[in-house]
């Protein structure tokens, strides 16, 4: 391996995990999320010249994931009219994340509260797409209104709004889950 | 400096939740309410509690989607992510000639070229003029010898020359007629049941009995 593959090689290990993360959040799917990581780090390597430095590398390579993600999303719309609506929307085994993670309790699973697990995340899979998003974005991942705009297509003041209503339907469903408890 | 006197309500807890991290902003009228839950304890309570169990959601999310990608998961990524790369490299190295034109000498440059170029035509030539001339050679040889067998035959001379006549060809037909009846006289000639005989040992058709008894 050359020192430009090495030093790629690092870059990738560096931002694997953030990125299958951003992945995850927009598709809701492991496998999707994956291979949209790989395609987007191979777009980078075959683009590299194109990026310019007035630009963070993170931005950059956010957008070319975010842009791999949307791409995605539309092929499996197109191939999802081919397709039976099935398990993946069935209340009974929750969504295809959910089913990734093993549902096996484990002790630390007890320790910090299943319930409020599973209440937390469906209350997140119950929000519309957009206001998931900008909550995962910006709840889970940090990043500023500006910049969830920038990479969603939306303006900032409307992410605000998302974020904010996001927040309010979580906060709703904590305070019930506890009601009940 | 003006205090808001009524608690706090839900949106304006989370606003000031998001604000806090730098995800909203908070203008003027906001101001009374904030200096609220710096007083108020209920309020103080209330926002303490929100921001407690907006962050257990944001970990509790952030180790969901970390136990997807597993660290074997994500080695595996990288694995393919480099294989896909050093893939489309070596494609690189094997692209299309075409894609780069070699910059040839022009002719005139290379007179070695023209030389072969040269002698190649010239070889064609030679050739081509050769064959002819053969060609002539050969057609006055056998003018010559067709006209001394002409010759010889005319003069009866003692050499007796086979003559091979082919059936059928010796003379036309004048018609059908006489091209049917020519076939009933060779079948009707003694060898014909010897033909007949030899048929029938080797027939394998299940009409066998009847074409050995018909009468020819």
């Amino acid at each position: 391996m050359d020192k430009a593959h090495e030093a790629f090689a690092d870059l990738v290990a560096a931002q694997q995990r953030q990125a299958s993360r951003l992945a995850l959040y927009l598709l809701r799917d492991v496998s999707d999320a994956d291979e949209a990581v790989q395609d987007a780090f191979v777009k980078v390597f075959t683009h590299i010249t194109s990026y310019r430095e007035d630009l963070s590398f993170e931005a950059w390579f956010t957008r070319i994931l975010a842009n791999t993600c949307r791409d995605r999303k539309k092929a499996r719309r197109r191939r999802g009219r081919w397709e039976l609506s099935g398990i993946d929307d069935h209340p009974e085994y929750g969504t295809r994340v959910e089913r990734a993670v093993s549902n096996a309790p484990t002790p630390e699973d007890l320790v910090l509260g299943a319930e409020l697990r599973r209440t937390v995340m469906a209350a997140i899979d119950a929000l519309p797409e957009r206001q998931r998003t900008v909550l995962l974005l910006c709840h889970a991942e940090g990043q500023s209104p500006r910049e969830v705009g920038a990479l969603t297509g939306l303006n900032e003041s409307t992410v605000r709004v998302h974020l904010f209503r996001a927040l309010r339907k979580l906060k709703a469903a904590l305070e019930g889950s506890r009601v009940h408890r | 400096m003006f205090t808001a006197k009524r608690h706090m309500d839900d949106n304006a807890l989370v606003r000031r939740y998001l604000a806090e991290r730098g995800l909203e902003v908070l203008d003027a009228a906001d101001e009374p309410l904030l200096r609220h839950l710096a007083h108020c304890s209920s309020c103080h309570a209330r926002y303490g509690a929100l921001g407690a169990s907006l962050d257990d959601s944001r970990d509790l999310t952030v180790e969901r989607v970390d136990a997807a990608f597993t660290a074997d998961r994500l080695a595996h990524q990288r694995e393919r992510i480099m294989r896909r790369i050093e893939a489309q490299n070596g494609a690189r190295i094997l692209a299309f000639p075409a894609a780069a034109p070699a910059v040839r000498a022009p002719l005139h440059a290379r007179p070695m070229m023209r030389w072969v170029a040269a002698a190649a035509i010239a070889g064609v030539m030679v050739g081509v003029a050769a064959g002819r001339y053969l060609n002539v050679f050969d057609f006055a040889a056998g003018s010559r010898s067709a006209s001394r067998n002409v010759v010889a035959t005319a003069a009866g001379g003692p050499r007796a020359v086979p003559v091979i006549r082919a059936v059928g060809t010796s003379r036309p037909l004048v018609n059908d007629d006489e091209f049917l009846s020519e076939v009933d006289g060779a079948i009707a000639q003694p060898r014909t049941s010897e033909l007949i005989a030899i048929y029938t040992l080797t027939l394998q058709d299940r009409n066998a009995p009847r074409l050995v008894n018909a009468k020819y």
